[in-house]
């Protein structure tokens, strides 16, 4: 383990060259080496979903993978969604619906939908319950972001100006 | 070795484990493909259980095995672990496992050069051992042409609906003619130290009508062919009951003409 791997990622559509050690896991390069806070470390064995990203389009807890075996993946983070100053319609929506309680497991759902939304622009209630079910939230507020990732595939970020209080 | 690391890197992680030397195997895209072939399926140890899920191959050819694959753990655990990985790591819940036992699937593996065959019914030898030898590496998980008119199924009891360990699987398949059994299998996961098929019950079946009494009488035979541990998830009594309530679903949704193929 005292080696180093050199090892080349495409973090949010930006290349890396990195060097890692073999026993680090990606969770560990992107909060410890490239500042990526969105990825939590929860529970450290795949069940919380805390520290997912997207590894060539698919959802994956980085707390799996070995950095080392990744050379040339594609990840992104939650850090990649937004364009420019715009949030993702996702992260809008979350934030408009109400969707965040703690907001520890928020980066996470949010990937996990993004991933949904882009195989099935058209989920319904469960799909998007079968998606997000490795994702959970100890605040156990899971009917907001399923309402708002239903609302984002219809095409709405906020709630309609009636059902305001 | 390591695949996916679904199973492996949570022991790392926690110090359970420490690894000189681990070799990884994710990229070996040769590894990785489900084949169709006269002889039958012969399925790449790294495929994912989401490819497994959602492979139309898979689904016509071995329904069972594509339901199993879409109850492993969770979206995220699917799509990282892979079935090459589910049998080496030989859990007793191993979900993947019953259905492979129920359609006569076998694994085989290359070690120095040479390649060996062997029945997934004579592959486990207890949790988390099975008879690969050290620096075996898997190639193909094998499985044969279904008979015309087989129909299969899966279920599975967690202590949820997502991202849950087995407290009991259960996969059959079952050909009938007139009525009568004609070939039926019938596997476990969970209830003994390792995942498999209920023979007793499978030579009580065969050749009767499918009904009713037949497969309650089936269903007490599985359950005496359980040995279950108690854990946190369930106690052996418990795990006893839900073998037999489950081989009498599944009996019964196949005998109504119910699970896929």
């Amino acid at each position: 383990m005292d080696d180093w791997i050199d090892l080349s990622i495409v973090l949010n559509g930006a290349p890396h060259a990195l060097k890692v050690r073999p026993n680090w896991t990606l969770l560990r390069v992107l909060r410890e080496q490239l500042g990526i806070t969105s990825v939590r470390e929860g529970c450290s064995e795949g069940q919380c979903g805390a520290c997912t990203v997207l590894l060539n389009g698919d959802p994956v807890p980085s707390c799996l993978l070995l950095a080392g075996t990744l050379e040339n993946a594609e990840i992104v983070t939650l850090e990649g969604l937004k364009k420019g100053d715009r949030l993702h319609p996702l992260q809008e929506a979350f934030h408009n619906f109400g969707a965040v309680q703690c907001g520890f497991c928020t980066p996470g759902m949010i990937l996990s939908a993004k991933a949904l939304l882009d195989r099935n622009p058209n989920p319904g209630y469960e799909d998007i319950r079968e998606a997000i079910s490795g994702n959970l939230c100890r605040c156990t507020g899971y009917l907001k972001p399923v309402e708002a990732i239903y609302q984002v595939s219809r095409g709405r970020t906020s709630p309609a100006p009636e059902e305001d209080p | 070795m390591v695949a996916g690391g679904t199973d492996l890197l949570p022991q790392v992680n926690r110090y359970l484990l420490k690894p000189k030397v681990l070799i990884s195997i994710r990229n070996i895209s040769e590894l990785n493909d489900i084949q169709e072939t006269e002889g039958g399926l012969m399925i790449g140890p790294l495929v994912t259980h989401s490819s497994l899920a959602n492979s139309l191959t898979v689904k016509a050819k071995a329904g069972s095995l594509a339901e199993a694959a879409a109850r492993v753990g969770s979206p995220l655990i699917r799509n990282l672990g892979t079935i090459g990985g589910n049998l080496c790591w030989a859990s007793p819940a191993a979900d993947t496992a019953p259905p492979l036992l129920t359609l006569g699937a076998a694994v085989i593996w290359q070690q120095g050069g040479r390649e060996r065959k062997k029945d997934l019914a004579d592959f486990f030898i207890g949790p988390n051992r099975t008879c690969l030898p050290p620096g075996a590496l898997i190639t193909g998980i094998w499985v044969p042409p279904l008979p015309p008119g087989m129909k299969t199924i899966f279920l599975k009891l967690g202590l949820r609906n997502g991202a849950a360990i087995s407290v009991v699987s259960v996969a059959a398949s079952l050909v009938l003619e007139d009525r009568m059994v004609r070939r039926v299998r019938l596997a476990f996961g969970s209830v003994a130290p390792v995942p498999f098929l209920a023979g007793q019950a499978e030579k009580f079946l065969s050749g009767k009508p499918l009904e009713a009494e037949t497969i309650a009488a089936a269903a007490d035979l599985a359950a005496a062919e359980a040995s279950p541990a108690s854990d946190v998830r369930a106690s052996s009594w418990y795990r006893r009951e839900m073998t037999r309530v489950y081989a009498r679903r599944a009996l019964t949704a196949l005998s109504a003409g119910n699970g896929t193929i």
